[in-house]
């Protein structure tokens, strides 16, 4: 049994890594639940991120100091340019190959925001998924889940094989509750700042599609499907409205006051 | 699994679109309703079929005539499928995932949308997965220069636009729709089909229970006014009597609620609630990618920040500088 934990450096624009996010805050909590389910479990916990070296290395390199036991990274050209599909393909084929029954991956991206990843992933490997996941405990065999949604919040055992898609440690929850503080504090963008002089790249196995039994040229059909990329037209700036007096008009000129 | 009969069988149609209609008592929920507004107006418009699906129980009785049915047909659908699952609550893959892929299986749709909840949320991706096909996660839907109907959605912090056009696709799209949108008047006639058999749950994710989630109005509210880190405890009480003032719901940014000047469940971010407001109050926030990318394309976004040049007014459409310990006071007493 291996925990794969899937990861992405946050992205400004395609192709271009955010200068002030590394993770986006699902993927931080995707790295810590899946290094505490490993730790419960007792079990290796395998980062995991898919495209080029100079992109993706960071975030692998910050989840080894964090503690998983191993990184994986896919190397694949064309990657970033299939669809959720694709890409779900490419990194269930290589959860297959380290033979990972329990994946932790984010609910939701910083910059596509789709959500699509760890549900796609989990019908292609046929687990078992749980979305919108704020919170991981074990019991047994099973991991209790408390998800939110819909104005309540659910409890939900799942067994292995799984997905879960995991929201950030919620604000005031004790994100330094897990047994190794480190977790919580190298899972920031500023840790990994500080620590970048130490980064052990070299320990970081990169996969050809070849090795984990990928072929790329049959994904090339889901690059038709992820929609076309347009600049938004003539970015908006504010209307300065020049006291709060004018700015009340305004709204009930637009009939956005309720009241 | 389910025995299919004869009477189960669905004639093919040309083009059709599916709406996944969630029901409370016997009624779809408004934002069923919505989603079915504007999946008859894309049908109309491709000169498709509507079909809504709803689960339902194993014993549920719903005949032709039933009042389901003629509200469906009413909220616009031409048919409705009835798929019986084992367990359909709460909203989920696991519990109502399957009798969804029956559904498609037996109508072969070419447009599949589901209500941009978290329920929606965790069964669109993987029904599209399941489907082979192309996923959109809470598109604007518009009609393109040559009629055809166009998804589209900012992404990256609303820079881009992610676009495509439904009879580009060669494979079946599903996308999750959020609930601005008008109902559709159709007839009562709507034809039912009801397929035998029920569909059992995903045995692996077992539902153990739920309770209220403090702070869920606000992926429902109208009007919601949110405090940054630019709020200090002495002016977060100017921000709640300006929520007040404006009946709104009061949020927090990641920050201010790492901060404790309000409680985790009030959290408005990539990490925390997801909002769809017509009108967006911010103070105090910079408007980082990570805050208001869970805040809908759509809301009318009001600004107050000191820093006249905080990116917080470039998403925003009106914005007062100034600080909010003297400016709220005054927007509060316009208000009244």
């Amino acid at each position: 049994m291996t925990v794969a934990i899937l990861l992405r450096r946050a992205l400004a624009r395609p192709g271009q890594s955010d200068e002030h996010e590394v993770l986006g805050p699902c993927e931080r909590g995707a790295l810590v639940a899946g290094l505490r389910l490993a730790a419960a479990f007792g079990t290796d916990a395998v980062a995991i991120a898919a495209g080029p070296a100079r992109r993706e290395d960071r975030v692998l390199a910050m989840a080894l100091r964090a503690g998983a036991n191993r990184a994986v990274r896919l190397g694949a050209d064309g990657i970033d340019d299939l669809d959720y599909l694709g890409l779900a393909e490419a990194l269930a084929a290589t959860v297959r190959s380290i033979a990972a029954d329990l994946v932790t991956c984010g609910d939701r991206s910083i910059d596509e925001r789709t959500g699509a990843i760890g549900p796609a992933l989990a019908e292609l490997l046929g687990y078992a998924h749980v979305t919108g996941v704020a919170s991981v405990a074990v019991d047994g065999p099973r991991i209790l889940c408390e998800r939110f949604g819909d104005g309540r919040r659910d409890k939900l055992a799942v067994k292995r094989p799984a997905v879960l898609c995991a929201r950030p440690p919620r604000a005031n929850e004790p994100e330094r509750e897990t047994n190794d503080a480190s977790v919580a504090s190298a899972a920031t963008a500023g840790a990994a700042t500080r620590h970048r002089a130490r980064t052990p790249t070299q320990a970081i196995d990169t996969l050809d599609p070849d090795e984990v039994g990928l072929d790329m040229r049959r994904l090339a059909p889901r690059k038709n499907t992820a929609g076309r990329l347009r600049p938004v037209r003539g970015g908006k700036t504010a209307s300065i409205v020049a006291s709060p007096a004018e700015l009340v008009a305004r709204l009930r000129a637009e009939a956005l006051l309720e009241r | 699994m389910l025995a299919r009969g004869p009477r189960d069988i669905v004639e093919p149609t040309v083009a059709c679109v599916l709406v996944h209609t969630e029901v409370e008592g016997d009624e779809p929920t408004d934002h069923a309703r919505a989603v079915l507004g504007e999946g008859r107006r894309i049908a109309s418009s491709l000169g498709a079929s509507l079909h809504a699906v709803a689960v339902i129980r194993p014993d549920q009785e719903v005949p032709a005539g039933h009042r389901l049915i003629e509200s469906l047909g009413r909220a616009g659908a031409d048919r409705v499928l009835l798929v019986a699952a084992d367990r359909p609550t709460p909203t989920l893959w696991s519990t109502i995932g399957p009798a969804l892929v029956t559904a498609c299986e037996q109508v072969q749709p070419s447009l599949v949308l589901l209500a941009a909840n978290a329920g929606g949320r965790d069964i669109a991706p993987r029904l599209a997965a399941n489907l082979g096909g192309a996923y959109f996660a809470e598109p604007a839907v518009e009609a393109g220069p040559r009629g055809e109907v166009v998804l589209s959605r900012t992404v990256y912090g609303g820079d881009l636009w992610r676009r495509v056009s439904l009879d580009e696709l060669d494979v079946v799209a599903v996308a999750t729709l959020d609930d601005r949108r008008a109902p559709a008047r159709g007839e009562d006639d709507a034809e039912v089909v009801q397929l035998e058999g029920s569909v059992p749950p995903d045995a692996r994710v077992e539902v153990l229970g739920a309770s209220d989630d403090e702070g869920a109005a606000l992926e429902q509210a109208r009007v919601i006014v949110v405090a940054g880190a630019g709020t200090t405890s002495e002016t977060l009480p100017l921000v709640v009597a300006l929520a007040k003032a404006l009946g709104a719901e009061l949020g927090g940014t990641r920050t201010l609620c790492q901060r404790g000047l309000l409680p985790p469940g009030r959290e408005i971010g990539v990490g925390g609630r997801h909002v769809a407001p017509h009108l967006y109050v911010v103070c105090g926030a910079s408007g980082s990618v990570a805050h208001l990318g869970a805040v809908s394309p759509d809301a009318e976004i009001v600004a107050i920040d000191r820093d006249p040049g905080a990116a917080i007014f470039k998403s925003a459409r009106w914005g007062l500088v100034g600080k909010i310990e003297d400016l709220v006071p005054g927007l509060i007493e316009a208000l009244a």
